[in-house]
């Protein structure tokens, strides 16, 4: 048993995966409360992917554990995934599909009604675009698509690999509002990005890796008050 | 299982790849039949149309299904659509079995097309090809069909890209349907007579193609074109035993490579 704090939900300790001595992450250890917003950032390479695909199951671990309510829990276990949803990382869907048939697929295999499948393709503004084939969305349509995917379980953890990653600014602020919307509902969503502007504007905490390691997790508020005086992000991350 | 299964159909028999196949597989069956009877020498058993559909099946269907299975999954795994599948509450196990299921429906159904064609010729032009032995070889071909598309499977989960999956594919393919009957062919002369027949009788357990032809011929009261040499393996092969090893090799072929398939995407589709 794990000792937690009073909203701490999920605690991943010493997670590590070890590709080559010179390709690893290691000993990464933090906390994901319930509900927040929780941001991953780093540069290419840091690790992000690869920790997101040890936390959903894709990837097993070198070493290290993840507790749930101080339980420890297997990301590869059917309960687990229960849990959460995921938006992969530039997910390219079956071309010859469209979107309605991408996005019911998904919904059939967690016994989600229709009508949960329409009202995510409105959220994403795919509604009107249904029955196009998946060849002819362009790629922010296919990365709302995707978002649409992870949006359409009644889970409390939702897991989402660089959202807005091809989304115009339109849709970059649709996906704030969503959000902060899915927060307001009671979960938790646990991105990674590269826009640390973004991270400022949205996460509650927010966690930094390079080369493997997580160099610092803290709440935004903490991060960019340093000293009493505001430091953009970048400005605490890379200096 | 069954969304799996459905949605892998449904994706199969969009594909233009699927539909080319199909194609070629029916005009070559149907040309077959055809040319096969207007000879005048079709006869009850194994004469020139059995010989050449045969070959065709012996030729096609492993390189259509390792190709589809492999290049399919490969490229979903590219794509990042399996290690979606992977993230859901489905164990893996209804994943790579769905998958297959979905597979070897669209691929049996272009076989049952093509034969479907064949017989239609058949039954227009005439002639002595008797109809059991196209459906004895419809069965084969689908025997066939079942044990490639789990090599395929395999082979689709264990490349990284569709490019590789590409390679091994077509290594597979050359060396099962090319290249292994010359290197036993070599084999031979370097054995000692009183091995040879027990080499060979191995040497067709151990490729399924082989023991999809070896097979038919025999069903198709063709055994004399193995020659005298060989007749004790024909009279073997075609008993109890013999059979009954058939159906078990064919088993092993198939389900082998698919618990292998489980086994890594349990272990993880990304974790190399």
């Amino acid at each position: 048993m794990l000792r937690m704090n009073s909203k701490e939900w999920i605690r991943i300790e010493g997670l590590a995966k070890h590709y080559s001595p010179t390709k690893k992450i290691t000993d990464i250890s933090f906390s994901i409360d319930k509900p927040e917003i929780f941001a991953l950032c780093g540069g290419n390479g840091a690790g992000k992917s690869t920790l997101i695909k040890m936390l959903t199951g894709i990837m097993k671990p070198t070493a290290g554990m993840v507790f749930m309510d101080g339980k420890k829990v297997e990301p590869q276990s059917k309960s687990f995934k229960k849990l959460f949803s995921y938006m992969p990382d530039e997910m390219l869907f079956p071309r010859q599909l469209t979107g309605l048939e991408v996005l019911t697929f998904f919904a059939r295999l967690r016994g989600i009604s229709d009508e949960k499948v329409t009202e995510a393709l409105h959220q994403v503004g795919l509604f009107d675009v249904r029955d196009m084939q998946i060849k002819q969305y362009s790629k922010g349509m296919q990365q709302r698509l995707s978002l649409a995917q992870a949006l359409l379980p009644d889970v409390p953890l939702r897991i989402l690999d660089e959202p807005t990653n091809g989304l115009d600014p339109l849709w970059v602020y649709r996906f704030k509002e969503i959000i902060q919307e899915e927060k307001r509902q009671g979960r938790t969503i646990f991105f990674t990005t590269h826009i640390l502007s973004l991270v400022e504007e949205l996460a509650d905490r927010a966690g930094f890796m390079q080369e493997g390691h997580l160099q610092y997790c803290d709440s935004v508020e903490s991060l960019v008050q340093k000293n009493g005086v505001y430091t953009p992000l970048e400005k605490v991350f890379f200096n | 299982m069954r969304h799996i299964a459905r949605q892998q159909l449904t994706l199969m028999m969009r594909s233009h790849w699927l539909a080319g196949f199909g194609l070629l597989f029916s005009s070559l069956a149907v040309m077959v039949a055809f040319l096969g009877n207007t000879g005048g020498t079709g006869f009850d058993g194994f004469n020139r149309m059995t010989a050449s559909l045969l070959n065709i099946n012996l030729l096609l269907i492993p390189l259509l299904s390792l190709l589809i299975g492999s290049l399919f999954l490969s490229g979903e795994k590219e794509d990042r659509g399996l290690t979606l599948l992977l993230t859901y509450p489905i164990s893996p196990w209804a994943v790579i079995l769905g998958k297959y299921a979905g597979l070897f429906a669209a691929v049996w159904s272009v076989l049952t097309f093509g034969y479907g064609a064949a017989l239609l010729v058949i039954f227009f032009v005439g002639g002595g090809v008797s109809v059991s032995l196209l459906v004895l070889f419809y069965m084969y071909s689908i025997l066939l069909a079942a044990i490639f598309l789990s090599l395929a499977m395999m082979i689709g989960i264990v490349a990284k890209t569709r490019f590789q999956a590409l390679g091994i594919s077509l290594i597979v393919w050359a060396f099962l349907v090319l290249f292994y009957e010359f290197i036993i062919m070599g084999l031979s002369i370097f054995i000692v007579k009183q091995l040879l027949l027990p080499m060979l009788t191995v040497s067709i357990f151990l490729n399924p193609v082989e023991l999809i032809r070896v097979q038919s011929i025999l069903s198709l009261d063709g055994a004399s074109v193995f020659g005298p040499r060989l007749y004790d393996l024909t009279i073997w092969a075609d008993g109890l035993i013999g059979k009954t090893l058939f159906v078990f090799a064919v088993l092993l072929w198939t389900i082998l490579p698919v618990l292998y398939s489980v086994y890594r995407t349990k272990r993880g589709v990304e974790d190399e």
